[in-house]
């Protein structure tokens, strides 16, 4: 924020979207499912899709465990526990629906955009998506 | 000569700093109470990525923390220490705990995301009243006369100065970073709206205000704007030494925190209930008067 916005420079964000047993896509708002986070939890999931948590010198052993099945960090796809991430909003989410509410989640995602800048349109370029089956 | 100036610019009373005590700390059991600790606990553990001091906690610590029984005990312990805190019970002890225990949850907060800025002002408030006389007055300890009363003014002075201080250099400081990093570019018409629009379009901002949009109509007035924001900031100072300057300051202050949520989803609370610590409390009891401007 120090140095300000970038026209030219491109930026990718995501959008955490849910579906519904009725069929539905609905948008979900993760500030109402961990609102401890509140303003940190579009950093968490970057920092998430980009594996920081498998950067640190000293790395939770689930972690550890993970990269020697990967065969080292290089082989990490992006976003490794964005699984977990996604399977602990789902559950949080479902939790403050009623049990035969037909809003209850089947399966939550998280879609990657990207506005590439240069100018004021064109900012969904669709990029990827992660989904979890609850 | 340098203490009869500090208590002329500043409220120099144990009540002044009772009062103080009690928004700082009052402000985090707010927030805590307000705060679901057993929805933070299910969160992955393996996606934490623990910052400075933090790193010295092992893993089988935050193993055994990062569950919804171990942040609901958090929880409990930081509510407990904060009302006690908050309304001056043992309050030596109580304002060192609450220090403490508030200073270990925005590291684990700050180790899932960022290192935002909102709450951290008041963090450093809460480590000038841990080891200053804030509960001598406008506490339950002085009601039940565990307190000491002839300590001389300067030392309740000097810590809301200090504390007056640190919310300039923040300011003043902030813009000196933005010009050091981005120099006049920062005066770009570009700046602002480029800025807003990327945070506001995910939804993983805790708002989703669509104003961001409409500033590319106006930016060629933009830099204006962008200018006006960097000489308040430079000018923050002023507030601690020119009563009538002060009111303005802070509220241009209130109306920039507000523009921030509505053009870029970005909020300060923690920050703007500190301004607070400008209102002269001695003023207020001598008159009894809360609307009116000191």
């Amino acid at each position: 924020m120090m140095a300000g916005g970038d026209l030219e420079r491109g930026r990718s964000y995501c959008i955490l979207r849910g579906e519904t047993v009725s069929g539905e896509t609905i948008d979900i708002q993760p500030i109402k499912l961990t609102n401890a986070l509140y303003s940190r939890t579009w950093t968490m999931v970057n920092a998430t899709i980009d594996n920081q948590s498998f950067k640190l010198k000293s790395i939770h052993p689930d972690n550890e465990e993970m990269l020697r099945q990967f065969g080292g960090i290089e082989n990490l796809p992006p976003g490794a526990r964005l699984p977990d991430l996604l399977q602990a909003w789902g559950e949080l989410y479902n939790k403050q629906q009623p049990p035969s509410s037909p809003h209850r989640l089947k399966a939550i995602r998280l879609d990657m955009y990207r506005w590439e800048g240069g100018g004021y349109s064109d900012y969904d370029k669709f990029i990827e998506s992660w989904r979890k089956n609850l | 000569m340098a203490q009869e100036f500090v208590n002329r610019v500043v409220p120099s009373s144990a009540f002044a700093l009772g009062v103080v005590r009690s928004i700082v700390h009052g402000t985090f059991l707010i927030s805590v109470l307000l705060t679901s600790f057993s929805a933070l606990g299910t969160l992955p553990v393996t996606v934490l990525r623990p910052t400075g001091a933090m790193k010295l906690l092992p893993w089988s610590f935050y193993d055994q923390l990062q569950t919804p029984s171990g942040m609901v005990i958090l929880k409990t312990a930081m509510v407990v220490s904060l009302l006690l805190s908050t309304a001056g019970v043992f309050t030596v002890i109580s304002t060192k705990t609450s220090l403490l225990l508030v200073l270990f949850y925005q590291g684990l907060l700050r180790s899932f995301g960022h290192f935002n800025h909102d709450e951290m002002l008041a963090v450093y408030y809460l480590a000038v009243l841990a080891f200053t006389p804030c509960g001598d007055a406008f506490s339950l300890d002085s009601l039940r006369g565990k307190t000491r009363t002839e300590r001389p003014l300067f030392a309740y002075a000097y810590p809301i100065l200090l504390m007056q201080l640190l919310m300039a250099w923040t300011y003043f400081s902030s813009a000196l970073i933005k010009l050091r990093v981005a120099g006049w570019k920062y005066l770009s018409p570009d700046n602002l709206p480029a800025l807003a629009i990327f945070h506001s379009l995910d939804n993983l901002h805790d708002t989703h205000f669509r104003l961001a949009f409409w500033l590319p109509q106006v930016r060629p007035y933009l830099p204006f704007a962008v200018g006006l924001v960097l000489v308040w900031e430079l000018l923050f100072p002023l507030a601690i030494f020119f009563r009538r300057a002060r009111w303005w300051i802070l509220g241009m202050g209130v109306v920039f925190h507000i523009s921030t949520l509505f053009l870029m989803n970005i909020f300060f609370p923690h920050q703007l209930a500190m301004y607070l610590i400008f209102v002269n409390w001695d003023w207020r009891r001598r008159t009894g008067c809360v609307s009116c401007p000191s």
